[in-house]
C-alpha cells in the first residue's frame, strides 16, 4: 500500500474562502474534497492517510509557512506526496510550487499540478510539476493527469511531456548507450529526414507576440515612458528587487523636464549603475521626451513611468507584468509606450 | 523597445526594436560630451517615435539608417561592442 499525503488549499478543503485565506496550517486523516476523486483514480494500492491545507495568505505570505506544511505532510509518512492542482490561483500554486521543490528537497517522492501559466511554476525549482487546466471546472481531467502522474513516480520512473510534465526536468547524470558524435550525427540525420523537433537541449519557449498596429498620429495621443533598468526614487520606497523581480513600480514625472541625479538612482543588480546614477536620463530618456512634447512631435508624454528590474526575471512574472503595464497604460489612454532595457 | 542585445530583442520577438549603444545605458553614451549625448539621445527616441508609426509584421530593427541616411549606423557599429 502507498501511502498518499494530499495538499491543498483552504478553499478545497471547505474551510472556507478569503475570509479563511489566513488560516494556518492544519492536517486531517484521509481524503479531503478532491482528494475523494484522487484516491478513487488512484485506486486500491493507493491511500490517501491524510490532508493538509492552508489558507492562501498563509502559505503564500508566511516565510515559515512552507516548513509548517512539511513538518505536518511528513508526519503522516507519505511514500508520495500529491500537490494541488492550483489550475492559475496565483498564491495556491506558490504555496504548491514551493511545497514540491520543499518535499523533494527532503527526500520525498512528491509532485504538484498547476496550470503552466501559474507564477508558482518558477517555485518549483525542477521538482516535479504537470499541466492542470485553468480553473475548477478542469478539475477531472486535471486529476486524471496528476493521478498518472503520481503512478509514475511511484514507480520510479521519470516525467515526462508525455504525462504533462511542465517547467524545467532537474538534469540527472547518465550512461547514454552511444557517444556524443554517434548521437549528433543521428540528429543530423533525423533533421535531413525532415524531424525539426529531435534535440538533446530543449530550448526555452517564448510566446509569440502580434505587433501592435501603428500608432497614426502621434501628435494626438499619449505616449509613455517604461522601463526595466530599475530606475527608483534614491530610497527605493516600493523596495523593487535588484534581481529575481516580483513586482513594478510608477513613479510621477508630472511638472519635471528631467530626473535628476541623486534624487533617482538605478537599484538593478545585473549592471554596472555609475552611468544611470551619474544620469539616469540614461536610463529614463525623460529630457527629450518633454522636449518632444513641447515641440508637438508626441501629443502628450504620460504622467508616469513605469519601472521594474529585469535581472533574472521568470517568464512568468515578465508576462505578468506586461499584462498588468498594458492595463494599467490602457486605463490611462495611453496608446503607445518606449520601453528602455539594459 | 530601446536595447542593446537586439539579438536577444528579436529572439523573444520584440515588434519594435531600436539598437543603442552599451547595457547600462540604453538612452546615453558616456563616452560622448554632454551635448552631444543629449543629442544622441534625442535620435534615439525620435528613431522610437518612428518605430511606433511604423507598420510591422515580424521583430524589426530600426537603426535609423533607413530614415536618416548612413551616418548613425556608422557610429553605432563603431561603438556597438562596447
Amino acid at each position: 500500500m502507498t501511502r498518499v499525503v494530499h495538499y491543498l488549499n483552504q478553499f478545497f478543503t471547505g474551510v472556507g474562502g478569503e475570509d479563511a485565506a489566513s488560516t494556518s496550517p492544519a492536517r486531517t486523516d484521509g481524503a479531503v474534497g478532491p482528494g475523494r476523486k484522487l484516491q478513487a483514480l488512484l485506486g486500491d494500492d493507493f491511500e490517501v492517510v491524510a490532508t493538509v491545507s492552508c489558507g492562501d495568505d498563509y502559505a503564500a505570505g508566511e516565510p515559515k509557512a512552507v516548513d509548517e506544511i512539511l513538518a505536518l505532510v511528513k508526519d503522516a509518512k507519505p511514500d508520495v506526496v500529491v500537490i494541488g492542482p492550483a489550475f492559475s490561483s496565483g498564491r495556491y500554486g506558490l504555496a504548491c510550487g514551493r511545497l514540491a521543490a520543499a518535499a523533494t528537497q527532503a527526500g520525498l517522492a512528491a509532485v504538484a499540478a498547476m496550470h503552466p501559466d501559474n507564477p508558482g511554476l518558477d517555485e518549483a525549482a525542477g521538482a516535479p510539476v504537470v499541466r492542470s487546466g485553468e480553473a475548477a471546472r478542469e478539475m477531472g481531467p486535471s486529476l486524471e493527469t496528476l493521478a498518472a502522474a503520481v503512478r509514475k513516480l511511484v514507480a520510479g520512473e521519470d516525467l515526462t511531456d508525455a504525462e504533462g510534465r511542465l517547467g524545467k526536468p532537474a538534469r540527472r547524470n547518465r550512461v547514454a548507450d552511444e557517444n556524443a558524435a554517434r548521437r549528433a550525427v543521428a540528429l543530423v540525420l533525423a533533421r535531413l529526414g525532415g524531424d525539426r523537433e529531435a534535440t538533446e537541449v530543449p530550448l526555452p519557449n517564448f510566446d509569440q507576440v502580434t505587433p501592435a498596429a501603428p500608432v497614426e498620429d502621434l501628435s494626438q495621443v499619449t505616449v509613455a515612458l517604461v522601463s526595466e533598468g530599475a530606475l527608483v526614487p534614491a530610497a527605493n520606497p516600493d523596495k523593487l528587487e535588484s534581481a529575481r523581480a516580483t513586482r513594478w513600480a510608477h513613479y510621477s514625472v508630472e511638472g519635471r523636464d528631467s530626473l535628476p541625479s541623486g534624487e533617482f538612482i538605478s537599484v538593478h543588480g545585473g549592471f554596472s549603475t555609475v552611468a544611470a546614477n551619474e544620469d539616469p536620463q540614461r536610463i529614463v530618456p525623460l529630457d527629450v521626451a518633454r522636449e518632444l512634447e513641447s515641440e508637438g512631435a508626441i501629443g502628450r508624454l504620460h504622467g508616469e513611468y513605469l519601472v521594474t528590474a529585469g535581472n533574472g526575471t521568470s517568464v512568468g512574472n515578465a508576462k505578468r507584468f506586461g499584462t498588468e503595464w498594458v492595463a494599467d497604460l490602457r486605463k490611462s489612454g495611453v496608446r503607445a509606450a518606449i520601453l528602455t532595457a539594459t | 523597445m530601446l536595447c542593446n542585445l537586439t539579438s536577444i530583442a528579436i529572439r523573444v520577438g520584440a515588434p519594435r526594436i531600436v539598437p543603442t549603444r552599451g547595457i547600462p545605458y540604453p538612452t546615453g553614451d558616456p563616452s560622448l560630451g554632454l551635448e552631444q549625448e543629449r543629442a544622441w539621445r534625442r535620435t534615439l527616441v525620435e528613431t522610437a517615435l518612428v518605430a511606433l508609426s511604423t507598420a510591422v509584421d515580424k521583430p524589426t530593427v530600426f537603426d535609423g539608417t533607413v530614415f536618416d541616411g548612413s551616418d548613425q549606423s556608422d557610429q553605432s557599429d563603431e561603438t556597438n561592442g562596447a
